[in-house]
Formats: structure tokens, sequence, C-alpha cells
């Protein structure tokens, strides 16, 4: 059964809606006092709990409709809302290029050092690169994740590998 | 000939709530539900926010950097109070030249229908 307090519902619209956590926070919190505030008015003016929450819920307005606003008004104010594409399209794959190139470029630097030969670290940025070309030019998927997992791990067993004798024996 | 056309002013009332709402923080802080029952009573009803659409446009205001808040406890009960910034100074006589343009214009009107 569906919540009947206006500020329940407000705060589940405004998950539905993507709110970031902490935005939600503050108007949850603004908008209750403010639910709050009705209600005691409504009160001084004799109505009983139930009505003067009915009425303070009424004058309140629809939850739904006011966490549409509110989100709206959060994407105008923040550069990135006026670009919903670049925000929700190109940047997480630009990030994701991003992390595919630096973790490469971790681990290789890593299996570089490990080995101690310059061809290995130019083989291995060369590597890094296609690699955050290649998260770029693909998007996001469950693939391309377990593409990057199993590389990372492929490339810590070797590493293991061929350190351990190194620190055991050195 | 091509003549350049008039500058044109579709927001002239989308700017009212963000002018009312300013021009009552130039007086002094105020946290929402305050702000929403002063334009009731200042308007004598003729105005009215919607009581939950005020937080939106604070926000938004906040983030123009127009206004700022700060968590102030009056009378036991602790509230968020917006105040004007010195942007949102300049913001408000910006708002209300452009106020009083649209309403000349709209009076000039008038004058010329009653004429």
């Amino acid at each position: 059964m569906p919540d009947s307090n206006p500020i329940e519902q407000l705060r589940l619209q405004l998950a539905l809606l993507g709110c970031p956590a902490k935005a939600a926070r503050r108007i949850v919190r603004e908008t209750a006092e403010h639910y709050e505030d009705l209600q005691r008015v409504a009160l001084t003016s004799g109505l009983s709990p139930a009505e003067a929450a009915a009425q303070a819920a009424q004058q309140l307005g629809d939850p739904a409709m006011l966490a549409e606003r509110y989100v709206a008004a959060m994407r105008k104010c923040r550069g990135l809302g006026w670009l919903p594409f670049l925000a929700f399209a190109v940047l997480p794959l630009a990030f994701l290029s991003a992390c595919a190139f630096f973790i490469g470029v971790a681990a290789w630097l890593v299996y570089a050092f490990a080995e101690r030969s310059r061809a290995g670290l130019h083989m291995g940025l060369l590597a890094c690169a296609f690699t955050g070309l290649e998260a770029l030019f693909f998007p996001a998927n469950a693939l391309n994740l377990a593409i990057l997992l199993l590389v990372a791990g492929l490339m810590g067993v070797r590493l293991c590998r061929e350190v351990e004798p190194a620190v055991i024996h050195p | 000939m091509m003549t350049k056309p008039a500058k044109t002013n579709p927001s002239f009332l989308n700017g009212v709530p963000e002018l009312l709402v300013l021009r009552l923080l130039a007086r002094r802080a105020m946290y929402g539900y305050e702000i929403v029952k002063e334009i009731q009573v200042q308007s004598q009803d003729a105005l009215s926010f919607g009581e939950g659409c005020i937080y939106p446009y604070l926000h938004y205001l906040e983030a123009e950097k127009f206004v700022r808040s700060q968590r102030r406890e009056v009378e036991g009960r602790s509230r968020n109070y917006y105040e004007l910034a010195a942007h949102g100074k300049k913001r408000l006589a910006a708002l209300e030249r452009e106020w009083s343009r649209v309403t000349e214009a709209v009076a000039a009107v008038k004058g010329a229908q009653h004429a």
C-alpha cells in the first residue's frame, strides 16, 4: 500500500527521478518543515490533527509534481543539466575510457617495473591507449567491464608469478 | 529590406516570482514558508505561490549566487533562512528595470485604447 505521507512520497519521487542524495535530503527537510508549518496553522484554526494533515498536504501540492519541479530546477542551475547528452552519454564513456587507460597504465607500470624492461613499458603504454580507445568507441557494457577485469586479473596473476621469485630469491 | 527584429521579452512573466522573492529578501532574511505567506499577505491574496513550489526557486537562486542560505534556530524551530547576496542585488535591480519597462509598455497600450 502506498505511503500517504506527502513527505515520504516526495522522498520516493525524488529517488525515482535520480535526484542526488544530498540534494534530496535538503529538499525533503525543507518541504517537511513547510508541511509542519502548514499543519500547525491548520491546527490553530481548530481543525483536528487528521484534517490539518490533509489540508496541509493539499496546500503543499502533488509530491510527484513537486519532485519534477525540484529536479528540473536543479538541472537548470547545474551546467550539465542543460546538456543531458553530454552529461549522460559522452562523459560516462569518456570516464570509462579514462578509467580503462589509467588502470592499464598503473598495471603496466607495475609490470614493466617488475620486468625492468623499457620495451615492456612502451608496449604497455600502447596497449593502455588502445584499451582506452576501445572503451570509448564501444559503449560501457558488461562485456567491456568483464574484459577490463579479465585483463587486470590476468596481468595481476602474471605479475605475481613473475615478481614472487624475485622477492623470494633476490 | 529586412529590418532587425525588435527585442522580445518572452520571459517577463516568468521573472515575476524571482522578482518578488528577491524583493522580499532585500528587506530581511526569510525562510520558505514566510516568503510564501508574505507574498500572499502583501498582494492581498492576488498572488499566491504554490506552497511547495518556492523551494525549487530558492535553490535555483542560491545556485546562481543571488541568495545565500543559513540554518538558524528561531523560537525553538530550526529553519533554512535565505538572504540576498551581492550578486542578487544586481539581479533584483535588473529585474525591476525590466518589470518597469513592461508595465510602462502595458500602460501605454491601455492608454492608447482608452484615448
